[in-house]
Parts: C-alpha cells; structure tokens; sequence
C-alpha cells in the first residue's frame, strides 16, 4: 500500500512537471525589457499562403513620453522591410511586404522613448512569434 | 511387593529427598558466596567496551523502532497526499474534457512572466480576427472617446477625462502575436471577464487589463489610468468587439 501511495505521488509530480516543461517551452525566449514611458509593446506577423507578410507593432505610451517606433520584418535573422512612425498614447507602424519562401521570418518592434525633455529614457523591443514559410 | 519393602522403598526416597535438600542448600550457599566474591573482585567487572557495546545494541534497537513509526507517519501522510493529487488530477482531466474553454486556455494561452514584464501569447492561432468596431457599452464617469484606429494589428480606442487620466482600448490579432505589459514591481491577479481568465496588473495609478478571447482569434488590452479597478473590471465586462 505504501510502495503504490508513493510510486502514485512520483508519477503525479512526472506529469506535472512535463506538463509544465511543455508550456514553458512552446514560447521562444524572449529578452528582458525595461518599461518606464511605455506600458506596453506588442509584436505581430501573419503571412498568408501566397507569400504576404503583415507586419504589425504597438506601443502604449505613458503620458509625458513620446515613442518612435520602428518596426523591422526580419528573414532569417537580417532585416529586410522597416516601417517608423513617432507620437504619444496609442503608437502603431506597419505594413505588408511579400516574402519568398523557404525561411523563417519575425517582425521585431523597437521603441525608442524620449521624456518631456526630448532624453532617450529608454528602447525595448518585442519579436512576433517567428513565422517559417 | 510386600509391606516392609513398600516402607523401605518410601523411606528410601525420603532419604534421597533429604539428601538432595542438602545438597542444594550447600550449592546456594556456595554460590551465593561466589557472587559476592565477584562483586567484590574488579577483574571479574564487565569490560567498559563490552558495556558500551552492549548500550549501543540497546539504543540502535530503540532506534530503529523509532524509526518504523516515523517511516509509518510520513507513508501515510504520502498517501494522503497522492489521494488528493489524484483527486485534483481527476478532476483537471474531466474539466479538460468537458470545457472546451479550460481545453483551449490550457492548450493554448501562454503567459510568459518576466522580471519586468509579462508576455502573453497564443501557442497557436488559426482564427482570424474579428474586424468589428470595439464599443464601450459602459464608461466611468467623465471619460469620452478622444481618437480611434486601425492597424496591421487590429483596433484600438482612446477615451480621456484629462490629460493624467485615459483609457486606451486595444483589440490585438492573436495570430503571430505577442503582447508584452509592463509588470515590473507591479500587483498583478488573475480575475474573470464574462467567464474568462484575465491577468490585472496594477501599477501605481495605472491599471492594465489583459485577457484572450474565447475563440483565440485576439487579445484585448484595456489601460486606464485615474479610475478603480472595479470600475476597469466592469468597463471590461461591458465591453463589445
């Protein structure tokens, strides 16, 4: 009885700890950041069967602070299509760009934030989830 | 056998009997003697390893029963605990398997935490996504919509009382998606949004609102600052896209 209570704990703490180890390992590893003027960044890519790639960031400005925000369609690691724009509150760049196939692509969004006194304060990124096509 | 051999032969043991007494009596004597010569002799005394040794048996022995009972303890509190864990996996299994909402947010929602922020992702998202207007169907008081938009992304609204105090709506395609709020020395807890599992992060006169829609096609994003958490949690709850 005691031999099955323990051989029944040890499989439970199996299953839980693989069933953790695959939800941790489905995302890709992501840098750390610093967020004082922005309260978030966001990252996205889809690209459709014939080769589209919609390229999309998003930054949420803190009052105060003004972003410039670039976003960068990355194949294979080297960037291919940049797309910028500048403002405060709600900051969005992007666009579509066809892509060829056989490579991995990611959208990475950069935002450089400046105080009320024009100082860079800081310049967190975000990558979309990477795209094989 | 006559009479005078049956008293002869009764005699006879008596004397035996006698003789015996005696005899043991001499023996008790003696030996009663010899104990007291040992007790009295230090070279007859019991050596002082053999003694130690002795002890030691005693103790290892007390030992190891003590040691039975704890192990006895600590299995069944073992098995108590297997109970409940199977119990609890029981019950995640049929939950899993009925809902297809616990299916889905377990599957496929992935909340990454960060020392200073918090990603939030779906592992995967084939559903497009919705291309409807966000509406507010309740707003705090003073709050009135500023600006709206649309991006590669999907929609977002700005409501604004003042200028330390807005609310910023953002509808986020789920597909290839990751939204990253900052959590860095933020209050952050899970609460329910029309059923479903959101994370509200609060840092100092700011509060973010993050969860997934029911279909994983987006996330949806609320930031307010200058209003309660009650109030986010019901602006949330009213919420149309």
């Amino acid at each position: 009885m005691r031999k099955k209570s323990i051989r029944a704990t040890v499989f439970m703490l199996l299953l839980v700890s693989l069933f953790s180890a695959n939800l941790v390992s489905a995302g890709a590893t992501q840098i750390g950041l610093m967020y004082t003027g922005v309260s978030s960044l966001t990252s996205g890519l889809t690209i459709s069967t014939s080769g589209a790639a919609t390229c999309g960031g998003r930054a949420s400005v803190r009052s105060g602070y003004t972003v410039d925000l670039t976003v960068e369609l990355k194949q294979d690691g080297s960037t291919i299509k940049t797309w910028t724009s500048s403002g405060t509150s709600i900051v969005s760049a992007g666009g579509t760009y066809y892509v060829a196939s056989g490579h991995s692509y990611v959208v990475t969004t950069t935002a450089a934030v400046y105080d009320s006194n024009d100082h860079l304060v800081e310049n967190p990124d975000k990558d979309s989830l990477v795209t094989y096509y | 056998m006559t009479r005078q051999e049956q008293l002869r032969e009764r005699y006879e043991d008596a004397l035996f009997a006698l003789m015996m007494d005696q005899v043991a009596i001499s023996e008790g004597k003696k030996a009663l003697e010899e104990n007291e010569r040992l007790k009295n002799d230090p070279s007859a005394e019991v050596p002082e390893a053999v003694s130690m040794r002795c002890q030691r048996m005693i103790r290892q022995h007390f030992a190891t029963n003590t040691a039975r009972k704890a192990g006895k303890f600590t299995a069944k509190i073992f098995g108590k605990i297997a109970m409940a864990a199977g119990i609890a996996a029981m019950l995640f299994t049929s939950a899993f398997a009925v809902s297809e909402t616990v299916r889905i947010n377990t599957l496929n929602l992935v909340v990454e935490v960060f020392e200073e922020n918090t990603d939030f992702y779906f592992a995967k998202s084939s559903t497009s996504a919705d291309d409807s207007q966000i509406t507010a169907g309740w707003l705090p008081s003073g709050y009135v919509l500023e600006d709206q938009g649309k991006d590669e992304l999907g929609r977002w609204c700005i409501f604004r009382k003042s200028e330390n105090e807005y609310i910023y709506v953002m509808y986020t395609s789920g597909n290839g998606s990751v939204l990253s709020a900052d959590t860095e020395s933020a209050e952050t807890e899970g609460v329910q949004i029309n059923g479903i599992q959101a994370t509200l992060i609060k840092k100092d006169s700011e509060l973010q609102l993050a969860w997934g829609t029911k279909d994983q096609a987006a996330f949806i994003q609320i930031i307010g600052t200058g209003i309660t958490g009650e109030d986010l949690i019901h602006m949330a709850n009213k919420l149309k896209f």
